[in-house]
């Protein structure tokens, strides 16, 4: 009896060691291995869904990006890296800088307009929490490439604002409101706000309200508090909207193509015209290819950063 | 009392949360320096309470008042005074020492004065060695210390503490309440403690108002709200008590309730008490002692006949639960084990006994009130 009970407890204190595993181990190992088995099977279906439409398509790119122009406009795989040359090309330059500015400048203001919304939901929301979430949300039942359109009847010389600005004689002329810098960044914050605004309201809300009681018990004013604590703990929901702003916004094309002109360019449009006008798919795709790689370095670096922060 | 003794005064402190009266008409002196309890069951308002003196609420009704300052609009980071809370509220992405500094940093105290102040409250908390932990790599009794440590170090008038230490076990709860009392002794603060602990708020405080539904029922010592309660609530909440009513003749300067085989329950003559009325008596265990049949009690002793239902021996004493049929209600009674030795039993289950007592112990009881509180302890 007693040598049974020794060899169930060292079975069960070291599953993993390499001596003779007791009943309890052997039972648990089993039970893991049934455990895994499920994981797998549940899995299965989006794993295959990432290999197939992700995983492939990328890989078909990455190959192509190494090709060049066929003369139908077709593309002739080999292996040569001048694509990549002309990527870094000073034609492409602003470009590239434009595409991080305005989504920059959008990823800022999304943030500005985002968690003022956001904290008031979570905080002062009550009963009408999940009616406010929807609202949110409303936009997306709606196109975004319709949503984008509607800014031009708004922004337009003949638009709503400048009708509304002439008539009440605030303004003589129209403002030359659309295809400018600001168009297109506008369109970007009122594409991305909702993006921004729910990752900020699932941290704000996770928040324990008691800590912004206790910061005001020690002497912190709001917006001490707001700073020291409030800030500081929704870090991983803004570092997530950020992201979820930033890295489509600097590869979007739907909003500088219907509200910038040629000056709002940005990199999005210009792989697009790659694939679908110049019809150079190797060069698109090494186009893309680069600014996946610039976009991973500056997530790294923003994340690192934040990220020590967070833990100093 | 002089108004300069006075920490926190509350003049008829209402809270209404819509219809509901969460805290009623509220007046306390808390004194300087005083280790102050509010006690009461959960739900009468405590919290809300100390909520209040602390800022988080306004109250709908009432003033109160921080050092003779009318404390009314001002805000909590205005008030002089400090928190601990139930959950601790420790803030989790700063490690001990910043949560400890925290307080100082907003009063820009020189750098050299915050790190002195908060290694000062850091080795009187005993953590002295685990100021650059995070509060999760912490046991549940060292986040609380951690707790006591950030709000004292700002010296504050007066220090609330909600249920400190509900969170924790029985053993380190002990050990905690006698270090929370030495370091209350040790600051000089005042200190308003919450609890509905009544052993705990027994132990620690110079003085306890005991609560229920938003009301205070009574403030005193400990020992005087366990050998004088004020009301039936209070003498059910704060130790146990045997209730007797019943209708009141005249006796001798006094009262006396009589039933049939000469049991009595004598009362003196408290002010106020009309004879022939029914009259509500409280008598705490302890006083009581249990007579074998055949004995006679003397004729100035409380006597009441009962039957012996349920016995536990606790080691220095002995619990009885006896039914007295007149009354119609179980009685408790707790026996000091002085006379039980080989050749002396306890008594049993079934056997009947009388029950002797001093009048002197009858506590009179304003009518009406709460229905008893039944809960074992003391
Ligand atoms: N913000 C609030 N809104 C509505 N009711 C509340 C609120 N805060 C407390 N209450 C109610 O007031 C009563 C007293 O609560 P509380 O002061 O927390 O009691 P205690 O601390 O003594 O357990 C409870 O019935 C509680 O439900
Ligand atoms: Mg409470």
């Amino acid at each position: 009896m007693i040598q049974k009970g020794e060899d169930l407890l060292s079975g069960g204190a070291a599953a993993s060691a390499p001596a003779e595993p007791g009943l309890v181990g052997r039972g648990l190992a089993r039970l893991r291995g049934r455990r895994f088995l499920v994981a797998n099977i549940l899995l299965a279906p989006t794993t295959m869904w990432l290999v197939l439409f992700m995983v492939l398509p990328l890989l078909v790119v990455l190959v192509y990006s190494f090709g060049s122009r066929g003369a139908f406009g077709d593309v002739v795989l080999g292996f040569s890296l001048h694509n990549y040359a002309k990527v870094f090309s000073p034609l492409w330059f602003p470009i590239i800088l434009r595409s991080f500015g305005f989504a920059a400048v959008a990823t800022l203001l999304t943030l500005a307009m985002g968690y003022p919304l956001a904290y008031f939901i979570a905080m002062y929301g009550g009963r009408r929490k999940s009616l406010y979430l929807i609202l949110i949300m409303l936009p997306f039942w709606t196109s975004y490439l319709i949503r984008t359109y509607s800014w031009i009847v708004i922004l337009r010389s003949q638009g709503v604002v400048n009708t509304v600005l002439t008539s009440l004689g605030v303004i003589n002329d129209p403002l030359n409101l659309l295809n400018t810098r600001f168009s297109v960044i506008l369109g970007l914050t009122y594409g991305f706000l909702p993006f921004m605004t729910l990752p900020l309201y699932a941290s704000l809300e996770k928040l324990d309200k008691s800590l912004i009681e206790a910061a005001q018990d020690l002497g912190a004013s709001r917006l001490w508090t707001l700073l020291t604590v409030t800030v500081p703990l929704s870090l991983p929901g803004i570092v997530a909207g950020t992201l979820l702003v930033f890295i489509p916004a600097v590869g979007d094309f739907v909003t500088p193509d219907l509200l910038g002109g040629p000056d709002q360019t940005m990199i999005g449009n210009v792989i697009q015209s790659q694939f679908l006008s110049t019809r150079d798919w190797a060069y698109g795709s090494a186009l893309s290819f680069s600014l996946m790689a610039i976009l991973l370095v500056a997530i790294l670096l923003y994340v690192r950063k934040v990220g020590a922060e967070e833990l100093g | 009392m002089t108004s300069d003794e006075v920490a926190i005064r509350l003049e008829g402190v209402t809270k209404r949360f819509g219809d509901f009266v969460a805290v009623d008409d509220i007046s306390l002196d808390i004194r300087q320096g005083e280790f102050f309890s509010l006690l009461g069951p959960s739900g009468c308002g405590k919290t809300t309470t100390l909520r209040m003196i602390a800022g988080f609420e306004d109250p709908s009704e009432g003033s109160i008042f921080l050092e003779g300052v009318d404390v009314d609009r001002l805000p909590p980071y205005r008030r002089n005074v400090n928190t601990v809370f139930q959950n601790y509220a420790l803030f989790p992405h700063l490690n001990v020492e910043k949560n400890v500094a925290f307080g100082l940093k907003r009063k820009r105290l020189p750098k050299k004065e915050i790190e002195q102040r908060v290694h000062e409250a850091l080795r009187m908390v005993e953590l002295q060695e685990r100021g650059a932990a995070k509060p999760n790599e912490l046991s549940g009794g060292m986040q609380q210390r951690v707790a006591l440590a950030r709000a004292l170090v700002n010296l504050p008038a007066v220090l609330l503490l909600d249920e400190p230490l509900g969170a924790l076990d029985l053993k380190l709860r002990r050990q905690m309440q006698l270090e929370l009392k030495h370091i209350h002794e040790d600051v000089g603060i005042t200190f308003i403690y919450v609890t509905h602990d009544q052993e705990e708020a027994l132990t620690m405080s110079d003085r306890i108002a005991v609560m229920n539904r938003g009301r205070v029922e009574q403030v005193g010592v400990p020992e005087e709200l366990y050998e004088s309660p004020a009301t039936r609530f209070v003498a059910g909440f704060i130790g146990v008590s045997n209730f007797i009513e019943g209708p009141i003749e005249r006796r001798n300067g006094g009262g006396v309730m009589r039933w049939d085989e000469g049991q009595r329950v004598i009362v003196g003559a408290p002010a106020g008490m009309s004879l022939g009325n029914e009259v509500a008596l409280s008598v705490r265990p302890e006083k009581i002692r249990l007579l074998e049949m055949h004995e006679q009690a003397p004729e100035e002793q409380c006597l009441l006949l009962g039957t012996v239902r349920d016995v536990v021996y606790l080691g220095m004493t002995t619990q009885y639960k006896v039914d007295v049929p007149v009354l119609g209600r179980q009685f408790t009674v707790l026996e000091q084990n002085v006379k039980v030795a080989s050749d002396q039993t306890l008594w049993e289950a079934g056997e009947r006994a009388q029950l002797s007592w001093h009048p002197y112990h009858n506590r009179v009881l304003p009518p009406g009130g709460e229905a008893e509180h039944t809960e074992e302890g003391v």
